[in-house]
């Protein structure tokens, strides 16, 4: 066996899955609180990645940039929920129309303001650590390092502060925490807001490695939903082992076998998911969702 | 857990799911990011000396179909620019036929370089009476679009390289691109030039998953195994691919001396980028047809690339077959061709040949104009940018060249067909 080309699959199932890991909180946080599947997930973590590139052609440099995206694309999901989702709460399928709206209306944004060409951003890190003939590039390591910190500090935010507390306690039943005294529509606002950076990170991540163009978010919201299958819907947990799952099997079966044949098996072990235990790999009980 | 909350569980189950596999409908729906194909030639002005008055000429509608967004908008852009300029001076030079002025119409609507919107934008303008269509360029969505007009009585000019393979010989069909298909194709004859060029020991394929890459792959596999050059890795990426790391480890471990990945510069241009920081700098990249130069913009680390030029190089200014086109380009742009900018050669070419053809047609009608592109001889056409000749089955097709880039350092040969 090729020794390197074994560790670099390691590496390169890390990196893809904490691409996917990061699209799928996004869509779980919404999908646990809200009871939407936001198609238009993608578009944030694209018009996220699209800001990093306008600011850097403006001077702004990309760690600047990071916390200026983070904090307009939660400010922007909070607005989207408010103004628009809060509207249809209770036919959760006008929701999801709404989000595919969404896909268009920014599709378009971006499409006029940006066009249809490919952009390079400065990376942020150019360093590459090299283990014997295993080259890991510091950018990559980057998205693996913050998709980690991102879940070790969604999981205290949620486990351990009262909006966290108040979060799921919505999530499990919402007229309870009504009466209970939260204020469950603020609460759901702030589940879109942080979906919404989060997708918006994800942006921020991938532009530190590939090119921006239209297409930057089509295959991480496809795995992510994927993953919100294998893991469980509603689970954060389930997101992060699902996208283990899916990236590591993903960078072995190109590394080693086809990309097609990859995507086929993806499928089948989807099915089988679904079949066996439908509730995801994570999700047994009620105390495991949000 | 209650009756209740399992029922919720259930919906949201299900919900997901439909959301999903209407995900992956989507995804196969708009999949492929073809590449397609070049066409004919420049020329400057003339329609011939007349002394007809053009001062308030008929108008001849033409309907356009262009990938300006999607996968395929980085080329169809050029496509874009390459048609209005030719309308442009088309116009400027009036279209005279049997005696009286015509100019151009053009109707130019974006596919988004998707079938089923191309579809919708052929039967608006079937539905409005235009008898000329260009485009779409792209060869998955012709050959949607091309379908939805059977029967119709109108001329259709393409420059994709699979239209013919997939629909035949019509002579209301002007292509001008030369197949990419079978050992007489260029992509056969790419591989040939590539072995005699590089000489190398083996050879890596790695292609978009659609039609089109299938197309390169066996091609390129054929005229490898023909110039005695071991094909030791050939893979398909999936439409939408952005992360080819993977790949590019694989590969790796195959150590091969030339690697070629297609089609598009937003597949090669990541890839290259992406190689440079797995360290894999040494073999020889090549962009399949479809990519350009500017694939390679922006990447230091490689010193050997080389494409295919599906038309003629217009960055070059020592040639004097693209003189013409470079100024008039320069004249309506602002600014000069760069190396991108030989799409814009697929339909110049064609409109301003479709004026001329009009003329020796001495009528508007679609098959009689057909007629007169089809069959006039090259003399009939002096001041294009490029010599066409004509296939086995009546299609038009430039000479393709190679780009070889060492070092920044850009020399264009023709590529000679088998």
């Amino acid at each position: 066996m090729d020794v390197n080309l074994f560790l670099q699959s390691i590496i390169n199932g890390l990196v893809l899955a904490s691409v996917y890991a990061l699209v799928a909180l996004g869509l779980t946080l919404v999908f646990g609180v809200l009871d939407i599947v936001n198609f238009a997930q993608g578009q944030l973590l694209l018009l996220g990645a699209y800001v990093v590139y306008g600011l850097s052609t403006k001077g702004v440099g990309y760690w600047t940039a990071l916390p200026i995206v983070l904090v307009g694309s939660a400010a922007l999901g909070y607005g989207l929920d408010s103004a628009l989702f809060a509207r249809v709460r209770k036919t959760p399928m006008n929701g999801l129309l709404i989000s595919i709206g969404l896909i268009a209306i920014f599709g378009d944004v971006v499409q006029r303001v940006w066009g249809p060409d490919q952009y390079d951003v400065p990376q942020p890190i150019t360093t590459v650590i090299t283990v014997g003939s295993v080259r890991i590039p510091g950018a990559r390591l980057l998205i693996v390092a913050v998709t980690i910190l991102v879940l070790i500090a969604l999981t205290v935010f949620l486990r351990l502060s009262r909006p966290g507390a108040a979060i799921r306690a919505v999530a499990q039943n919402s007229e309870a925490a009504a009466l209970m005294g939260i204020p469950v529509e603020r609460y759901r606002h702030i589940a879109f807001a942080v979906s919404a950076a989060l997708a918006s990170l994800g942006g921020v991540l991938l532009v530190a490695v590939f090119p921006v163009d239209p297409t930057l978010s089509d295959s991480p919201l496809l795995k992510g939903f994927i993953v919100l299958i294998l893991g469980g819907a509603g689970s954060p947990l389930g997101a992060v082992l699902g996208a283990l799952v899916l990236g590591v099997s993903e960078a072995f079966g190109i590394g080693y076998w086809s990309a097609s044949g990859t995507q086929v098996l993806e499928l089948v072990l989807l099915i089988v998911i679904l079949y066996f235990r439908p509730t995801g790999l994570i999700r047994t009980a009620h105390e495991a969702t949000l | 857990m209650t009756n209740t909350l399992r029922q919720q569980r259930g919906a949201r189950r299900a919900t997901v799911f439909i959301a999903l596999v209407g995900l992956l409908l989507a995804a196969c729906g708009s999949g492929s990011k073809s590449a397609s194909a070049p066409t004919s030639a420049p020329t400057s002005a003339s329609t011939g000396a007349s002394t007809v008055s053009c001062a308030s000429p008929t108008s001849i509608p033409i309907g356009a179909s262009v990938s300006e967004t999607g996968g395929a908008a980085d080329i169809g852009q050029v496509w874009a620019k390459g048609i209005q300029l030719a309308v442009d001076i088309a116009n400027k030079n009036g279209i005279i036929v049997a005696g009286k002025c015509y100019n151009f119409s053009l109707s130019e609507q974006d596919d988004a370089t998707s079938p089923e919107v191309a579809i919708g934008i052929y039967q608006k303008f079937l539905q409005n009476g235009d008898k000329y269509i260009l485009g779409p360029g792209v060869g998955t969505v012709f050959t949607a679009a091309y379908a939805s007009a059977k029967g119709d009585s109108v001329l259709i000019m393409t420059p994709t390289s699979i239209g013919s393979v997939t629909t035949g010989y019509n002579p209301l069909l002007f292509q001008t691109h030369i197949t990419d298909a079978g050992t007489g194709g260029r992509v056969y004859a790419m591989a040939g030039a590539l072995a005699a060029k590089y000489k190398p020991t083996s050879v890596a394929l790695l292609e978009s998953q659609d039609p089109l890459g299938e197309l390169h792959e066996q091609g390129l596999t054929a005229g490898f195994k023909n110039a005695n050059v071991p094909v030791v890795y050939a893979q398909y990426f999936p439409a939408g691919t952005t992360d080819f790391a993977p790949y590019i480890a694989a590969i790796k471990s195959k150590n091969p001396s030339l690697v070629i990945i297609g089609y598009l510069d937003t597949y090669v241009h990541p890839f290259l980028q992406q190689a440079v920081q797995a360290g894999f700098t040494s073999p020889v990249f090549v962009g399949a047809p479809g990519s350009t130069f500017a694939s390679i913009q922006g990447i230091t680390g490689i010193s050997n690339y080389a494409v295919s030029i599906t038309t003629r190089a217009v960055d070059n200014a020592s040639d004097p077959q693209v003189a013409a086109f470079r100024a008039a380009w320069t004249a309506q742009f602002g600014s000069e061709p760069n190396s991108g900018d030989f799409w814009a050669l697929s339909y110049f070419d064609d409109v301003l040949m479709l004026s001329k053809a009009m003329s020796v047609a001495g009528s508007i009608d679609p098959t009689a104009v057909a007629t007169a592109l089809h069959s006039t001889a090259s003399e009939s056409y002096p001041d294009r940018t490029l010599n066409l000749s004509f296939g086995s089955n009546n299609i038009a097709q430039y000479t393709p060249q190679m780009g070889y880039w060492l070092n920044g350092q850009i020399t264009y040969v023709n590529l000679p067909l088998g």
